[in-house]
């Protein structure tokens, strides 16, 4: 299925084509895994109903999204989408584009560098967790880091998962019913603005992967999250700077940015990785606003 | 114009003049990636003071593809 993927990928865009073949030659694991994911999401694409073709041709949407959205960007210096309600109304509440965009972004975790970086950053941050009865996820999008937890995390007693968009839910139950149905009696789908969420207790671990940049008002999210969070709890956050897409919304123009709203809202920064899209020095990657993703352990 | 095209592509890529031509791609120059591509685009957009639509960006695939959406243009 990697042969297929990969000859079909590189045939239909030979720019990307060197981006992906430079990281697989930095980072041989990273062809490795994409096989071991491919082998694993085959039976979720059968179920449903998705060809490896039509897996490609989404990321292949995606990236042409990503570039429109960066050209804007460049030109304008603004994120293309200037509301978390524009947002919703054109992609989230969107199943067609919501689902491109979510099988899109689940290959980029094993294509793009920095996706795997971060992905594989949680994976192992994963193993040292301490607190881990009750847990949240916030905006599980493609599934994926929800099916490592449950991978990985095996006593839990609950997982809560929130996400604003229903196409995003359906995926994530989708795939945990496929690849993990012993799990699924454990795993609790709310579809709701994790603002106005309200539950009965707080939270040992909670996971937010690239929701903060998708908010008009990130710190506003933090404080809630930090609400939700018991004492003792950890908190594994990952967002990213000068990282155009359709959807985002809010711009963090660098890290530093994020590293003081994170110390606003209260937490305190327990690990960190910091992972440009490109091979870069930090001066080309500031003046050309290359995006750089960002993750990160937190704390009360 | 193609002249001013292929100074550009040369400047971005980071390629000597003779390396560029009118069947020039990212299949014939080893540079012209993801984000050469990009900021090829926005140099002609510059030069050329045009705005290149969704559309054409799409289609931008090759010199040849980008002179056909730049003649559009002008």
């Amino acid at each position: 299925m990697k042969e297929r993927l990969l000859k079909y990928l590189f045939s239909k865009n030979a720019r990307h084509k060197k981006k992906v073949e430079t990281a697989f030659g930095k980072n041989p694991d990273m062809l490795f895994d994409l096989e071991k994911f491919l082998d694993r999401y085959d039976l979720f694409m059968k179920n449903e109903r998705i060809t490896v073709e039509e897996l490609v041709d989404a990321y292949l949407l995606m990236l042409e999204q990503m570039m429109i959205a960066r050209l804007i960007f460049l030109r304008t210096g603004r994120y293309p989408s200037s509301s978390q309600k524009e947002s919703y109304d054109n992609v989230y509440s969107n199943k067609k584009v919501m689902r491109n965009y979510m099988l899109g972004l689940a290959l980029s975790q094993f294509l793009w560098e920095h996706h795997y970086k971060i992905f594989k950053f949680y994976c192992d941050e994963l193993l040292y967790l301490r607190k881990h009865r009750v847990c949240l996820e916030i905006g599980s999008g493609h599934g994926l880091f929800t099916l490592e937890f449950l991978d990985r995390i095996r006593d839990f007693e609950t997982l809560d998962v929130i996400d604003i968009s229903s196409t995003s839910l359906d995926i994530t139950r989708g795939i945990i019913k496929t690849l993990k149905l012993e799990c699924l009696k454990k795993v609790n789908f709310i579809k709701a603005d994790v603002n106005l969420y309200q539950p009965l207790s707080q939270y040992d671990f909670i996971m937010m992967g690239e929701v903060l940049e998708h908010v008009d008002d990130p710190l506003k999210m933090l404080k809630n999250v930090y609400r939700l969070l018991a004492a003792e709890g950890s908190f594994y956050l990952t967002t990213c700077a000068n990282a155009p897409a359709m959807d985002h919304v809010y711009l963090f123009n660098n890290v530093d940015e994020i590293r003081m709203l994170i110390k606003e809202a209260g937490f305190l920064i327990s690990k960190e990785l910091v992972v440009p899209s490109e091979c870069k020095n930090w001066k080309e990657i500031e003046s050309q606003k290359i995006d750089i993703s960002y993750a990160a352990l937190l704390a009360k | 114009m193609k002249e001013k095209l292929f100074n550009i592509l040369r400047r971005v890529a980071k390629v000597s003049i003779e390396e560029v031509n009118e069947e020039s791609s990212p299949d014939t120059i080893d540079s012209w990636d993801s984000l050469t591509h990009i900021n090829l685009i926005l140099a002609i957009e510059e030069e050329f003071e045009v705005n290149f639509s969704h559309d054409q960006i799409a289609r931008m695939q090759s010199f040849k593809s980008i002179v056909e959406c730049l003649n559009e243009n002008l």
